[in-house]
């Protein structure tokens, strides 16, 4: 399947510790995104600010709850409310994890992996299919960071990205950071793993920072991008051409200014490699 | 939709167990057949889901948090961990996980005793104004939605306010405190007031509720001036906002 969308350049997130600031910044600003679990339900300033914003710029959705991967039916009435905040936003796709974050009712509020297994492939891209149904709009999976490869793995991870989004239809959000916290948790070679995943199918592409933690590095969006991090941005756009960035600072968010340089940093790499033009 | 096939809701109910600390990692090996990646790596996964509900918790209930320190080493710990073991996160908004909080604090006071009443009463202040914070457009007044009044038998909000300034503070004793939180009709942020009789009369007048006896006294003419000054303080909708 072709890119649903044509915007382009590099986005960031829209976070409530930059509600006072972010809808008069004159600093450059290609897209926005957005939590919709934040916005879902929510009224006040985050939709006033919201309603600013998206007279500006292009404003996306990325999910953390619906759960993609999940034992559990969708929940009814959130999708209800995703699909009109998708609706209002004129979102032409909807993004997600390719994991699972809810079982048996219970909402875990972490990015869980799903084993690589050829039964978690038909269960997942079944489940991808549905949602993109009942958003009626095509969904991009993002290859998130795992810690632990799950018992009952079959194949490796790129191979179990590869073929959800064959089987299903969606498109590759692919996060470089987290192709290189993986790479460097079990072992392996950054560039050869993000070459193994469906790169053809990129529809965005996420950069962010991560931490240290004992013999782990843990995806926390919570510090600069890191040079290895940079490179390999600059080999997947090479790979990619010009797809839509989003930087991402999602713990101990500093000041907008401090975003939008390193938003600014992956732009310039992006001018370099992908050419520079940006549509909205 | 389709159904889950047997080995995955053998793996969901495995892993559901594990990350509710309801199981080990050890037992779900045992159960699923071994992790390539070691059983420390499986096992650090309830350590993140616990992460992630202690930051929800410490979000909403900073207040809490510190007394709770001052008080004891590892009381909220415990504290959250019972809470999260018989009210686990279930909807798709993270702070909703914090709901019950308030009622579980007094369930901890009458069951065992050792839960002052003030910390109840602050993890309620905390909730409401979270609630007012993020409460739908278009409620009207929105009574127990936008706007909360309440009576608390302590000064929850000078408490808050110096917990913030200093973890280590002194802190008020036992004062009560009538005061409306409420997330302000045009400018949108989470204000407080503290109203007069006039105005908890005019409250009670707009919200349908009975009016109580010690009010009963109170001028019309006080009432409909204290209406006045709700509106000018954005705690009420002036009429031409609620027709709309």
């Amino acid at each position: 399947m072709t890119r649903p969308t044509t915007t382009t350049g590099v986005g960031i997130g829209l976070r409530h510790q930059h509600f006072d600031v972010i809808a008069d910044v004159s600093r450059r600003v290609d897209w926005l995104e957005l939590v919709p679990e934040n916005f879902v339900g929510v009224g006040g300033r985050a939709r006033r600010v919201l309603a600013r914003c998206r007279e500006r710029w292009p404003v996306w959705g990325h999910g953390v709850t619906v759960s993609v991967g999940g034992p559990d039916p969708f929940d009814a009435e959130y999708l209800r409310g995703l699909k009109a905040l998708l609706d209002d936003l004129d979102a032409p796709m909807y993004t997600d994890h390719l994991c699972y974050a809810t079982a048996a009712g219970t909402y875990f509020h972490d990015l869980l992996p799903l084993p690589f297994s050829e039964a978690a492939v038909r269960h997942t891209a079944a489940r991808v299919r549905e949602l993109a149904d009942r958003l009626e709009r095509p969904v991009a999976l993002e290859n998130i960071s795992f810690y632990c490869e799950m018992p009952g793995a079959e194949m490796t991870e790129p191979q179990f990205v590869s073929a959800v989004l064959e089987e299903s239809g969606a498109g590759l959000l692919l996060d470089v950071n987290n192709v290189y916290v993986n790479a460097f948790n079990h072992g392996r070679d950054p560039q050869q793993w993000l070459d193994a995943l469906p790169l053809e199918r990129t529809w965005q592409i996420h950069l962010a920072g991560h931490v240290h933690e004992g013999g782990r590095i843990i995806d926390n969006h919570g510090a600069p991008v890191i040079d290895e991090v940079w490179a390999l941005y600059r080999h997947a756009l090479t790979r990619t051409g010009p797809v839509a960035t989003l930087l991402e600072w999602d713990t101990d968010i500093p000041a907008l200014d401090r975003v939008l340089d390193e938003a600014d940093r992956a732009r310039a790499i992006y001018d370099e490699v992908a050419g520079g033009e940006v549509t909205r | 939709m389709s159904e889950t096939s047997a080995p995955m809701a053998a793996f969901f109910d495995q892993l559901g167990a594990l990350l509710q600390g309801r199981t080990s990692a050890d037992d779900v090996e045992a159960a699923l057949g071994p992790v390539a990646t070691g059983t420390d790596a499986l096992a650090f996964y309830r350590t993140m889901v616990l992460r992630q509900w202690f930051l929800i918790m410490r979000d909403l209930y900073e207040p809490i948090r510190l007394l709770a320190q001052r008080r004891e080493p590892g009381l909220w710990t415990r504290l959250v961990q019972t809470y999260a073991a018989a009210h686990p996160p279930a909807h798709f908004d993270p702070n909703q996980f914090g709901e019950g909080f308030g009622d579980f604090l007094a369930r901890q006071r009458a069951v065992h005793g050792t839960i002052p009443t003030l910390w109840e009463e602050l993890a309620d202040y905390c909730w409401i104004r979270h609630r007012a914070n993020v409460c739908p457009d278009d409620v009207g007044d929105g009574f127990e939605q936008r706007l909360f009044v309440r009576q608390y038998t302590h000064d929850v909000v000078a408490v808050a306010k110096r917990l913030s300034e200093d973890p280590a503070a002194e802190l008020p004793g036992a004062k009560t405190i009538v005061v409306l939180v409420y997330r302000h009709a045009r400018a949108l942020d989470v204000r407080l007031f503290f109203p007069n009789a006039a105005g908890l009369a005019a409250l009670a007048v707009r919200e349908g509720t009975a009016l109580p006896a010690a009010f009963a006294t109170i001028p019309q003419s006080d009432q409909d001036a204290a209406i006045v000054s709700l509106v000018e303080h954005g705690v009420l909708l002036a009429e031409e906002e609620l027709d709309r």
